[in-house]
């Protein structure tokens, strides 16, 4: 499978996937440095999903929308949304695409069709679908990336958009980034079930991948936007990695995980 | 699908039942504009009946405006008659912002009335003066317009019954004119007392038109209750309860 993708795709772009990988890691880094010295106010560390997103934007076009979450600065690096911008909305200032009307890390960049990130988890899901309803209604040949942490597919908002999705074959990708903890909570405490195979009660296709795998995030996107974009429903893609910071600048994840947490799960999961 | 290019009418029947969506009215449907800096919109209607009258209990009678009027971001309309039902929703649907729609339901077997069939419009944020008189301001909205002036017209009031149609930002001229002529005022709404509309409205004439006052301003409302089943007469205001406040203000020396 990963030679066939190879050969889809050229050099170019890997090249740029794999420099928006260690853009977006280095910027973390940096930001989260900046929090700690009191330069920025609040931030939500990404490292570790990297692969997960960047896979996932290598499927999408440029009209694509996505109601993307508050942890998905390297997919916004990787579609050209200018570092200076995410940096003016952490800061909050006059440039600013929203002038500094919402607190860091609620990134919008309308021009690259990031819609806007709401607070309450899961929250963004039935405005993707009811965005994927309004493309379909309008004929239009874009489709629509949403995604969401594994505590999102714990609320009423991931069954209302997945069941809505589904019973009207929208074009809309749901992509759960479970990076294993919801805060706090480990997966193991959010759901008895495998989150991929929650597609099937809704009759949606459901996918598991690596997601530290950029190969394989970027075929199974592939596969599900193909397929939102030929008419033929929405599928949902859980990509497994894992949250190596803490939720947020506010967090001390110390307190309810282990420092050797993060290798023992890595080793676990064979990444 | 209204951030996506759509302008949608969509129905929560009933008022009661919208709490479920709250996130999505409060947080994304009247913020989005806000908190986007206008990049993103969400120009959408949202039909929802409301009030009791229909022995509907609790979850099929409530009063909620407050709770819209209370969010920044929405424009809060109500009709009370047929005309304005189309007129109204007609301009709201024109606003590129969204709306709460809030449609009485007791009035939708009350009244029976020819509306044009043509398309016309009631303006946004527009007092109706329905009835006019010298001596007393009787603001009201919604389901309570036909209430008042029954109690106005068998009782011989010689009252200013001000529907006010749009809830927010409801229309302060209209009502300061009246005041200033009459110097007395009565609100009515079904919605509890507590930050109702009435809170709202008495406030705002205390701080423009106070000095034109000769009486208290008196709020006829529904208790700070549950809404009842069995005893919805009793919490509903009704004639009695209007002209005896009526009395009260225009007795008060």
């Amino acid at each position: 499978m990963t030679e066939n993708v190879n050969e889809q795709v050229d050099k170019e772009k890997f090249v740029r996937a794999y420099s928006a990988m260690v853009l977006s890691r280095t910027f973390d880094k940096k930001i989260v440095t900046a929090q700690r010295q009191g330069r920025v106010g609040f931030y939500t560390p990404t490292m570790g999903q990297e692969a997960t997103q960047i896979g996932a934007s290598l499927a999408l076009d440029k009209d694509d929308l996505i109601f993307e979450y508050y942890r998905d600065v390297p997919m916004m690096i990787h579609r050209g949304v200018p570092m200076e911008k995410l940096l003016d909305q952490i800061m909050g200032n006059s440039e600013d695409y929203a002038k500094g009307r919402q607190m860091p890390s609620h990134f919008l960049a309308r021009d690259n069709n990031f819609m806007s990130i709401q607070s309450p988890v899961a929250s963004n899901l039935p405005l993707a679908t009811g965005a994927a309803y309004a493309l379909k209604y309008r004929k239009k040949n874009s489709i629509v990336l949403t995604t969401f942490g594994d505590g999102s597919t714990s609320t009423p908002d991931f069954h209302a958009a997945m069941n809505m999705a589904a019973v009207y074959d929208l074009p809309v990708v749901f992509l759960c980034e479970n990076n294993q903890w919801a805060i706090s909570l480990p997966i193991e405490k959010q759901t008895r079930a495998e989150i991929w195979k929650k597609a099937e009660g809704y009759g949606m296709e459901g996918v598991k991948v690596d997601g530290n795998d950029l190969l394989a995030t970027y075929k199974a996107a592939s596969d599900a936007v193909k397929k939102a974009r030929d008419g033929k429903g929405p599928t949902l893609i859980e990509a497994v990695s894992f949250r190596m910071g803490p939720h947020s600048t506010s967090d001390d994840p110390n307190k309810y995980r282990s420092r050797r947490t993060p290798g023992k799960i890595w080793n676990r999961k064979g990444s | 699908m209204a951030t996506t290019g759509l302008k949608p009418v969509p129905e929560i029947q009933f008022q009661d039942f919208i709490y479920t969506a709250f996130d999505q009215i409060v947080n994304q449907m009247a913020k989005m504009r806000y908190r986007t800096a206008g990049r993103i919109t969400v120009p959408m209607v949202l039909r929802t009946p409301y009030g009791g009258g229909i022995k509907g209990g609790l979850y099929h009678s409530q009063s909620g405006e407050s709770y819209f009027a209370h969010t920044a971001g929405l424009t809060v309309v109500t009709p009370s008659n047929p005309y304005d039902a189309k007129g109204l929703l007609s301009s709201s649907i024109d606003l590129n912002d969204p709306v709460i729609f809030l449609e009485p339901k007791r009035l939708y077997r009350a009244q029976k009335a020819d509306v044009p069939d043509e398309d016309y419009k009631v303006p946004l944020r527009k007092a109706n003066l329905v009835r006019s008189g010298d001596d007393l301001t009787i603001i009201t909205y919604g389901s309570m317009v036909p209430t008042v002036i029954q109690a106005v017209e068998k009782n011989s009031l010689n009252a200013d019954v001000l529907d006010l149609r749009t809830l927010v930002p409801f229309d302060i001229d209209a009502i300061i004119k009246s005041v200033r002529k009459t110097g007395r005022v009565m609100v009515v709404h079904e919605a509890p007392r507590t930050l109702g509309m009435g809170s709202e409205i008495s406030a705002a004439i205390a701080e423009r038109a106070i000095e034109y006052l000769y009486a208290p301003i008196v709020r006829v409302t529904g208790p700070d209750t549950p809404f009842p089943y069995r005893l919805e007469e009793y919490y509903l205001p009704n004639e009695k309860r209007i002209v005896a406040a009526a009395r009260k203000i225009l007795n008060f020396r």
